[in-house]
């Protein structure tokens, strides 16, 4: 029987517009789907729309901040919760402290190698996203 | 075959006379490590290629200028800014920076 890899759907929330392009570009060449929220109440109303599998989120967003996102989605409903990993700048004790309050997963500190956040993601997809079965015509099965 | 979306916005210039944050220093580090990536993985398509290497350019011409910002505990404290002192005065030409 063929598989094929179910697609991850990330949404990365990231403000500075170079890094959350420039990761969407990535991460779509790896082959995942993936959604850009440039700020906090984007990332809430695109993550209501349709939930993600995985989501990047930087921590220092303008208006609400990258903590008051992660209590939102934490307040979804259990089978529609993300994985929430964030990817800030913001890297003190205290930082991940919050982090660990809000709900977040995982906290990497700025700057993450892309091959990092490539092979994270793939151990995601592997636990969250497993192959789906390619359609079997039935060609060379013996009954 | 694949092509680039778009090419992202440029990114405003730090501000003039602000503090460097590391933040900042830390975007536009992870930006270049994408951008370097993204040019290893679409290596022979020219499109993806020059999209990458115009996004490279952009954050490295960010963080020199970021880069002439940050606190030397040897320099006078008012060079520790963006287009502050240390730049004008000519410290660098002195081989003081």
């Amino acid at each position: 029987m063929k598989y094929t890899p179910r697609p991850l759907s990330v949404l990365v929330v990231e403000d500075h517009a170079d890094t959350a392009q420039s990761t969407a570009d990535l991460l779509v060449l790896y082959g995942h789907r993936v959604r850009v929220a440039r700020c906090g109440e984007d990332a809430v109303r695109a993550a209501a729309a349709e939930a993600p599998d995985v989501v990047l989120l930087d921590l220092g967003l303008p208006g609400m901040d990258g903590w008051q996102v992660a209590r939102r989605l934490r307040a979804r409903p259990r089978g529609k919760q993300p994985v929430v990993v964030a990817v800030s700048g913001y890297d003190g004790a205290e930082d991940r402290v919050r982090s660990a309050d809000a709900g977040v997963d995982l906290h990497l500190a700025k700057p993450v190698e892309p091959a990092v956040l490539v092979g994270m993601l793939r151990r995601f997809r592997e636990a969250l996203a497993p192959p789906v079965a390619a359609a079997d015509t039935g060609h060379g099965r013996r009954s | 075959v694949k092509t680039p979306r778009r090419l992202p916005a440029p990114e405003a210039p730090p501000v003039a006379d602000a503090p460097v944050r590391a933040e900042h220093v830390r975007d536009h580090v992870t930006a270049l490590a994408n951008a370097l990536h993204l040019i290893r993985l679409t290596a022979g398509n020219d499109q993806w290629v020059l999209a990458a290497l115009d996004l490279a350019d952009r954050q490295l011409a960010a963080l020199m200028i970021l880069a002439t910002a940050v606190p030397d505990p040897f320099q006078e404290p008012d060079t520790h800014r963006v287009g502050g002192a240390g730049v004008a005065d000519g410290w660098r030409e002195e081989g003081k920076g």
